[in-house]
């Protein structure tokens, strides 16, 4: 979790991750901001996400990216 | 058919009698398919054969790919092979279904739609080793851009395991041409929409009064707004050679506020109309000259098709294996912030072309995409050196005065892309563009600045936009009908009367075929 907060940090320094519950219903990430993120999260994780996983409910908050993250490794 | 000719209202007429006296509840849905049909066929006599091969072809696939999903899931149940392995070789299968009703429905399209420009470009470009492919001229069924993509929305939708196919052919047919959204849209997707379909609704009185009062609205956007101000348009443009560059700037303007009130008043008379029946169809307009960058304004401007591309178009490809070898090249020659922005960046180039083409096959429409693509990618690329600045300059982002500044040079920027579409062609526009840069000098009058139009009409066509002005304004902080509901009857009904009288005294009766609205043709 502490390395995904870091690299939400670095790419929106502006934006509270630990508070913030949608991130995308309230559009505070746009959709460059999500194509940057998921090129970070797969080599950082080494996971494969894919478009059907771009989802708001997959993205609305850090703990939502986390248990992306933790399904795909599992999938994996 | 059209929605603004009295045909259309004695239509509705008659179909709000069936729907809520004669028919039961439970086949209230038919009466909107059998209204649809009707619609359809009277709008578009030619071709219906297109539709019924894209539903056939979307509902079998749907049914396919939903059976293999449960065929996947029931034999993991049944634990005979690792999860992972299965997911993998099912999601192939369903992917292969995917890709063929994709390719056959867009096939279609292209067919119809494009054929003659791309046969066109095959002779230009081979045309020296004696090729010369005949121009193929077809009647381009109405709504096909619509439906073609409401329906491979729909298809993404199962695969991405968002829906479920729906197994009734009916059902999917009202879903594909369901009336208000059949000529120009929105582009409805289908989760919001098919319980609200296929439900049945009773009499509610807040549907029948805000779906009069948004029709109302609708037709005065259109006929008193649109229909008077498109000739002024049209005479900058067929005779911009003897202007002065900052009329021809004017006719930009003009039809940037002619589209909106055109197109946004379809989309009101469309969603109230739809409203009358307790149907909600999708908002396609969210007040877009209050943009504060080109990125916002699409994000506000035909929403559905925006976020169509965006979901189904820009996602898939900016995630893609070749987005990312081109976001690590990106990485490589311009460092970590510029390379990240290249997956975005190689997706949006497919979508901005698309986006152009989509709208009309036509090269002009092509540099009209590009052109917006070049803004909004631009705009990433330099971003940092604009915040720079801005620090340098010490304006604060937040301020009022900034916000109005980008607000008009957003709408500034977006009236100025208009020379693309507003010429007759592509060699108009060009001409069209370097007037507006090079013939600076002062408009000869009134009469040069507002063909055709009389003091008097001038001053009619003024107030009506500045009440549009107004009504978006308050729209943008609170919704205007349930102000107005809590407003004494005497006001509420005055208002109504005002609007409608106006109607009647300056708006246009357009009887054409697709009624003059611009989004008709695409």
């Amino acid at each position: 979790m502490e390395q995904l907060m870091e690299i939400l940090k670095e790419l929106r320094p502006d934006v509270d991750f630990e508070a913030e519950k949608a991130l995308i219903d309230d559009a505070i990430l746009d959709s460059f901001d999500i194509v940057s993120l998921i090129g970070e999260l797969n080599d950082a994780f080494g996971v494969e996400i894919e478009f059907e996983d771009m989802e708001p409910e997959n993205f609305n908050s850090a703990e939502d990216m986390y248990k992306l993250i933790q399904r795909l490794q599992q999938e994996a | 058919m059209t929605v603004n000719s009295l045909f259309f209202l004695l239509f509705l007429g008659v179909l709000y009698v069936v729907y809520y006296v004669v028919c039961p509840l439970k086949y209230r849905w038919m009466v909107l398919l059998g209204a649809s049909v009707i619609f359809y066929a009277l709008a578009c006599a030619a071709s219906p054969v297109y539709l019924v091969l894209t539903s056939i072809s979307i509902w079998a696939a749907g049914i396919r790919m939903d059976r293999l999903e449960q065929e996947c899931k029931q034999m993991i149940a049944e634990k005979k092979v690792p999860a992972s392995a299965l997911k993998k070789q099912y999601k192939k299968k369903k992917k292969k279904i995917l890709t063929i009703a994709v390719i056959f429905n867009l096939g279609i399209l292209l067919i119809l739609k494009y054929g003659g420009f791309f046969a066109g470009i095959g002779n230009t470009l081979f045309g020296f080793a004696g090729l010369q492919l005949p121009i193929p001229r077809f009647l381009v069924p109405l709504g096909i851009s619509y439906y073609t993509l409401i329906a491979i929305g729909y298809l993404m939708d199962i695969y991405k395991g968002k829906i479920q196919a729906q197994k009734n052919y009916a059902k999917l047919l009202l879903f594909l041409a369901y009336f208000p959204q059949m000529t120009q849209g929105p582009m409805n997707r289908y989760k919001p929409m098919a319980a609200q379909l296929y439900e049945g609704h009773a009499f509610e009185y807040h549907d029948f009064s805000y779906g009069c009062q948004r029709m109302l609205w609708g037709f005065f956007k259109k006929m008193v707004i649109a229909d008077n101000l498109r000739p002024v348009m049209q005479s900058i443009f067929d005779q911009y050679t003897g202007l002065s560059g900052i009329t021809c700037f004017l006719g930009c303007i003009y039809m940037t506020i002619w589209m909106y009130a055109d197109f946004s008043g379809y989309m009101d008379i469309v969603a109230g109309a739809s409203e009358l029946f307790g149907i909600h169809i999708e908002e396609n307009f969210r007040r877009p000259f209050f943009s504060e960058s080109l990125s916002e304004y699409w994000r506000r401007w035909h929403m559905t098709l925006s976020s169509w591309f965006r979901d189904y178009m820009f996602y898939p490809l900016a995630v893609s294996s070749p987005a990312a070898k081109f976001g690590k090249l990106g990485r490589k020659w311009f460092g970590a912030r510029v390379g990240k922005l290249f997956p975005s960046l190689f997706a949006l180039v497919f979508v901005w072309t698309s986006t152009g083409l989509w709208h009309d096959a036509s090269w002009r429409y092509i540099l009209w995409g590009a052109a917006n693509g070049v803004f909004i990618m631009g705009a990433m690329i330099l971003e940092p050196y604009f915040a720079k600045a801005k620090e340098l300059l010490h304006i604060r982002q937040e301020s009022r005065g900034w916000k109005l500044f980008s607000i008009v040079r957003t709408f500034l920027l977006v009236s100025f892309l208009k020379v693309f579409p507003g010429p007759a062609d592509t060699a108009a526009t060009l001409q069209f563009i370097k007037k507006i840069f090079t013939d600076i000098r002062m408009p000869a009058g009134w009469s040069e600045i507002l063909p055709g139009l009389t003091a008097e009409s001038a001053l009619f066509l003024g107030c009506a936009l500045l009440l549009m002005f107004a009504v978006d304004l308050l729209q943008e902080k609170q919704p205007v009908r349930d102000t107005l509901a809590k407003k004494p009857l005497l006001v509420r009904w005055f208002c109504y009367f005002a609007v409608l009288g106006v109607i009647l005294a300056i708006g246009q009766f357009n009887v054409s075929m697709t009624g003059g609205f611009a989004y008709a043709q695409f």
